[in-house]
């Protein structure tokens, strides 16, 4: 080993710090509040160089890198193995796992210093000598991935367990226990936990000890080799990082910002402010300025060095303070105050920092049904309860990122055109399309100038719907630097400003006939979305049981904390824990078993067939013998949920085919879902042909199409396009067959097209009539829709996706804990058009209803208003070891009415989790959760 | 700046010639505090040090160095049979990679997992500052032993399972210190150890343990796995021949004050009685006394007494307590009546 040192190597850090030293020591230059540091003072020198020899996937390598480097950079950087994927920073999260000498090991904590002469293999390395290891095959066999972004770590741990086991074992199949000790180091977002059971089983059974499976994830060997790419992996010549000063205060004027110690600093090329003097910042972590260099390093250094003078004013972080007489009111031009949902704001009253109501009652009879259930409360015919949920953070393994590269007009033009500036642009988003859009139109450029990748999305639930921060400060930064610059947001930013689905107080209350029937609904829903508002969510209560009676009523409560973002069937999983407990409630007080009273109140044609699959299940059956005193009790619950039918009616897919290859393209974007494999199925389907004969391009918005993955609408609305692009192309195909090769009888059969009593494969048939290109459209629904009209341009479906979860608790009375044992859900959304990929999403779907309902709590700093929970230990996310077998079924009765026969998935089967979950401690205990999560302390506390 | 010294008293030297350096073994805690510039100081890499493997079981009792991986004091079959106790803690804690990484010395002399004191933004009593942030903001899963400035409690369960074993813990200069000498009285926030900076750990001593023990150790959290501790027990048990009466006990708890505690009371409760249900019931229910909680928590005294409960069956039993049909938690009545 050989130490290096090269004077200002971390550009000008002797400059930065005496700079700093002196700006701290200015009195009055900062008000920060009592406890609030800058980092800046902490920062020291830091020129040291080492340099490492060890081995990386059987080569050795020389690194020369800082004592504090840790190794899934120098993988990542130095020797561009991306697979190893940098997520949490805290070792926690398993995404950068490698083998040291064998033996996993987060790479995010293990200084590179330290692997001298020892063996690093990555996940790029476990089948680097060829055929993929048992443990990569049937993770693609068994669907034991989603987004992808956790697999490589998943894969190189599950490896090592696999080999010892199989040493020791032979081909015995490991228990869940033995697994999720194994993999207790590892989060998977999208909830792959069911299938990584599966496909760890599978593989220590030897099912895949020899040939490489055919999987139903169209990109899965891309993501088990750590070859997909995220937006996080791209490198390119001369790009710079970004860096972002983000406000200590969670109310505050901003008095001045001097951003020349900053400019000063070699390394340094951009600078740019986002906020000006004199302007209230209204919540922590706020950007305020940004700054692009030659280096991470290099651009916090200058952060650090930012000189900033803030006037702070009193904060409010939750809807009581935000509501009392003397709270600071957060807009005093309401206009300005940004949208939670990601569609534009509708009017509505305010009234300090309250804002509403805004009446999703409106359709029916709102005043009589308020009438109605005073009328009730007066006679006892009313179940009722208010709920308090939590700010749940979306937390996508891969955080928010950035790479743009703003092309200046000469440079970004070819000979003999006019000038004009271009963009590109990689971005973790789940609308490549509308990113594309938005950047045009805030820098003025044409749309084709514009385009935006997202090849692979690790990660969104909504988080990543419309332009953010990121994605603003990479362009401005790309502009004003004139090099690629990237922006990707650090553990702690993602957690403080990536987004959460709101915390909702909600007063629910039914009121029955005295026959039992439906009499009427009220609801009350206060929302606080931090500075954001007009997320609705009393509209997801109007859906589940018929009647005119319905007054359901959204408050906006702003606050100064961030905006909140729309997350995974917004505003549902609060509505459904309030309401579905609510009916648990009237049940008891009816003398009904759960599921006969809604039966008897629920419409979905779907749903009552499911109703029979729950009823059949033995733990249902045999409910009455469950434990129910002592210290382990165990109980059940039920919830069902609804959720809209969303189509873009924009869907275009486009299908270039030659003999080569059938490459299916649209700018829709895959975060997991599965719009890759969809397109495949839905093509392959019409040709007679398998999806991996297939090629599918998304993630670019160059493509036709454009839609975005929101609201569980890219299957439905990209799936029949893809289908009838095939069609087309059949019919092209067939035509240039009958007329310009003469084959009058051809037709079109599975595989290929028959003429002359001979089948002609596809590529045959193409390599005779030449490349054909077809474009696809989506047609209109033969049902029709909700409404004439489309609503942000999405049209609303007639029929309602549809769910029941059953669910299985032991609570432990001593130390508070909640167990969920089993889950059982009933799906009624009509044809599934991937069918294993739509259970993967409903079991990652209950899977973050899991966490949702015990575990993750967003938590705030009542003193400054910073956010507490900045890493994935303080925030809890659900680890495999909390997932119990979670059983999917779906009512795969085609939907006449819809193309394609199906809708989405993503949604409805998050909403029930947290409902069920409940319904299901209260059967064990007696006691009935209100709040959320649903703690150890909270347990304790409603049994004593 | 980083240097790789040979020997031990190279880099208690390094060391002492660098303020504000710290030692670095396996660096999974360290790593965290540098990206977060709560460490800002020279390194003293012992990556080439020698001495600090030692792994050896002899007539005086279990040898550990100080490098000795969290995992490989989980998995040895010496520790394992001779150190229950040791081995379950060290396998309860963290995650496998963590536990791969992470050295004995290193896991005792961690920082505190404080959202207060691991935000760089804030400056805490335990950084210096006027006040523990956390005493008049958010203590949800802090001290419920109030003992000190900062409100923390110890992150170690190490400390807490080596305290139970009333090891020694041999220091570069030859010195010896018991854990309570380790970690000190708390008194001053800034400190979660005792040790100057030019004090390196080489080894831990741990004392054979009498024939006939039984130990056990649990921690109350959340989710199932990988989860700082509300509350963390470790027990053992000493019954006689016929396993008919308590010959002795050892029971400590971490995760609720500024150090790991043992209790004394418990263990006095014990001592000469039958080890039925309702003997561990009854010396549970004294686990919490002198508890004094923050506003936020006062559940952790529930737990303390069901975790207590929990772990003294779990040792009686020599595993895992069955599922059902236990009793109900100490002092709490027999059956818990269902609301209605």
């Amino acid at each position: 080993m050989k130490k290096v040192t090269r004077r200002g190597f971390l550009h000008g850090s002797l400059v930065t710090t005496a700079g700093i030293a002196a700006a701290s020591s200015t009195p009055g230059r900062s008000a920060l509040a009592a406890g609030v540091v800058d980092p800046a003072a902490a920062i020291g020198p830091q020129r040291e160089l080492v340099v490492v020899q060890t081995t990386v996937n059987g080569k050795n390598v020389a690194l020369t890198v800082t004592p504090d480097e840790p190794v899934v950079e120098s993988l990542r950087r130095r020797l561009g193995l991306t697979g190893t994927k940098r997520s949490c920073g805290s070792g926690t999260c398993g995404a950068c796992t490698v083998h040291l000498d064998g033996e996993p090991t987060c790479s995010c904590l293990l200084p590179t210093t330290a692997v001298e002469g020892r063996q690093i293999t990555t996940v790029e390395g476990l089948s680097a000598k060829g055929p993929l290891h048992p443990v990569q095959r049937a993770f693609m066999a068994e669907d034991a991935l989603q987004c992808g972004f956790c697999t490589p770590g998943f894969v190189v741990q599950a490896s090592a367990f696999h080999d010892e086991w199989r040493r020791v074992h032979g081909t015995d199949e490991p228990g869940a226990d033995v697994i999720a000790d194994a993999l207790a180091g590892h989060l998977c977002r999208c909830g792959a936990y069911p299938q990584i059971y599966a496909a760890v089983q599978a593989a220590c059974r030897g099912d895949f000890d020899h040939a490489d499976p055919i999987p139903p994830r169209l990109e899965a060997r891309q993501k088990v080799t750590g070859a997909a790419v995220y937006t996080v992996d791209v490198q390119l010549e001369g790009m710079l990082y970004g860096a972002v000063l983000r406000s200590p205060h969670g109310h505050a004027v901003l008095n001045s910002l001097d951003l020349g110690p900053a400019q000063a600093l070699p390394g340094v090329k951009a600078v740019i402010r986002l906020v000006p003097d004199g302007a209230v910042v209204r919540y922590a972590d706020q950007a305020i300025a940004a700054v692009a260099a030659v280096d991470e390093a290099a651009a916090r250094q200058a952060v650090a060095a930012m000189v900033s003078d803030y006037t702070p004013r009193p904060h409010v972080l939750n809807l009581d303070d935000a509501q009392a007489p003397a709270a600071p009111v957060i807009w005093d031009r309401p206009k300005a105050a940004p949208s939670a949902s990601g569609s534009r704001v509708l009017k509505a009253k305010w009234s300090g920092n309250v804002r509403g109501p805004f009446s999703s009652g409106i359709l029916g009879k709102p005043k009589a049904a308020g009438k109605r259930v005073d009328a009730a409360l007066a006679q006892g015919r009313v179940a009722a309860l208010t709920v308090q949920t939590q700010a749940q953070i979306h937390t996508a393994l891969e955080p928010h990122a950035a790479v743009a590269w703003y092309k200046s007009a000469a440079e970004g033009t070819e000979r003999g055109q006019i000038p004009r500036p271009t963009v590109e642009l990689w971005v973790s988003t789940q609308a490549v399309s509308d990113a594309a859009e938005e950047v045009a139109k805030r820098w003025k450029l044409r749309r084709q100038d514009v385009r935006v990748h997202s090849p692979h999305t690790g990660g969104a639930f909504g988080a990543k719907a419309t332009m953010s921060t990121e994605t603003l400060v990479a362009v401005e930064l790309s502009k004003a630097a004139g090099a690629p610059v990237r922006v990707v947001w650090d553990r702690a930013e993602e957690l403080a400003v990536g987004g959460y689905r709101p915390a909702q107080r909600i007063t629910t209350q039914v009121a029955h006939t005295p026959q039992g029937g439906l009499d009427a609904l009220r609801g009350i829903s206060w929302t606080n979305s931090g500075v954001a508002v007009g997320q609705v969510s009393g509209m997801v209560a109007r859906l589940l049981y018929k009647s005119d009676y319905k007054q359901l009523d959204d408050y906006d409560v702003v606050t100064n904390t961030p905006p909140g973002k729309p997350f995974r069937g917004p505003g549902g999983p609060t509505q459904i824990f309030a309401l579905e407990q609510v009916i648990d409630e009237l049940s008891t007080k009816l003398g009904q078993d759960p599921i006969t009273l809604r039966r008897a109140w629920d419409q979905h044609p779907g749903r009552l067939r499911l109703y029979d699959w729950i009823e059949s299940q033995p733990v249902w059956r045999d409910r009455a013998g469950l434990p129910r005193q002592g210290r382990f009790r165990q109980g059940v619950g039920v919830a069902i949920a609804n959720w809209f039918t969303f189509e873009n009616p924009g869907a275009v897919v486009q299908i270039d085919a030659d003999s080569d290859r059938i490459l299916v393209s649209s700018a829709v974007q895959d975060m997991g879902q599965g719009a890759r494999t969809v397109l495949a199925e839905n093509v392959a389907r019409v040709m007679g042909i398998r999806p991996h004969d297939v090629t599918v391009r998304v993630g670019d918005s160059a493509d036709p199409g454009g839609v975005a993955s929101v609201g569980s609408c890219t299957t439905l609305s990209a799936g029949p396009a893809a289908a009838q692009a095939a069609e087309q192309l059949v019919q092209e195909l067939l035509a240039v067959c009958r007329d310009e090769l003469g084959w009058a009888d051809a037709e079109a059969v599975g595989g290929g097209v028959a003429h002359g009593g001979a089948v002609t494969a596809w590529r045959d048939a193409l390599a005779a009539t030449g490349p054909l290109r077809v474009i696809g459209k989506r047609k209109r629904d033969p049902g029709g829709y909700f409404l004439p009209f489309g609503v942000e341009g999405l049209k609303i479906g007639k029929t309602l996706a549809a769910a029941v979860q059953l669910t299985q608790v032991q609570v432990d009375t001593w130390l508070g804990r909640t167990e969920v044992q089993g889950v059982w859900i009933g799906v009624a959304a009509g044809r599934m058009h991937a069918p294993i990929l739509a259970r993967s999403q409903v079991q990652g779907a209950v899977v973050q209803g899991i966490g949702y309902a015990l575990y993750e709590e967003r938590r705030m700093d009542p003193t400054t208003g910073q956010l507490l929970t900045r890493n994935m230990d303080d925030y809890r996310i659900a680890g495999i070891g909390d997932i119990p077998q979670i059983t999917v079924k779906f009512d795969d009765q085609p939907l006449d009415g819809v193309l394609g026969g199906g809708i989405g998935v993503g949604e409805v089967c998050t909403l029930p989790t947290a409902a069920s979950i409940a319904n299901a401690v209260k059967d064990a205990t007696g006691w009935r959760p209100t709040a959320l999560p649903l703690r150890p302390d909270r347990l304790l506390e409603g049994l004593a | 700046m980083i240097t790789f010294p040979k020997t031990a008293d190279a880099a208690a030297r390094a060391a002492a010639g660098s303020p504000g350096s710290s030692f670095r073994a396996g660096g999974t805690d360290l790593q965290q505090r540098r990206q977060l510039l709560l460490s800002t100081g020279d390194l003293v890499g012992l990556r080439d040090t020698a001495g600090l493997d030692r792994f050896e079981v002899d007539d005086a009792g279990l040898h550990l160095g100080a490098a000795i991986s969290l995992a490989d004091v989980a998995s040895d079959a010496r520790v394992v049979d001779g150190f229950p106790g040791i081995a379950m803690a060290a396998a309860g804690l963290a995650t496998p990679q963590i536990c791969r990484r992470a050295t004995l010395a290193g896991s005792l002399l961690q920082e505190v997992r404080c959202w207060y004191f691991r935000n760089p933004r804030l400056l805490c009593a335990k950084k210096g500052g006027p006040m523990c942030l956390a005493r008049v903001g958010d203590h949800l899963f802090h001290s419920a032993i109030d003992l000190g400035p900062c409100a923390a409690p110890h992150p170690s369960t190490m400390a807490m399972a080596l305290l139970a074993y009333d090891a020694q813990v041999e220091l570069s200069d030859g010195s010896l210190l018991d854990i309570p000498g380790l970690l000190g009285d708390g008194s001053d926030p800034r400190q979660t150890h005792a040790l100057r900076p030019d004090q390196l750990v080489i080894a831990v001593h741990v004392p054979l343990s009498e024939p006939g023990e039984r130990a056990a150790y649990h921690r109350a959290t959340a989710r199932s796995r990988a989860e700082w501790p509300l509350v963390e027990v470790l027990a053992r048990l000493w019954l006689d021949r016929k396993g008919q009466k308590i010959v002795d006990a050892r029971v400590t708890m971490g995760a609720v004050a500024n150090r790991p505690l043992a209790l004394p009371a418990v263990e006095a409760a014990l001592v000469d009685q039958e080890p039925t249900d309702d003997v561990l019931m009854a010396a549970a229910a004294l686990a919490a006394d002198g508890a004094n909680p923050l506003p936020m928590t006062g559940y952790k005294v529930k737990l303390m007494t069901g975790l207590v409960g929990d772990v003294l069956l779990r040792a009686r039993d020599g595993g895992l307590a069955t599922p059902l049909g236990l009793p109900s938690p100490p002092g709490a009545p027999a059956v818990l009546e269902v609301k209605p």
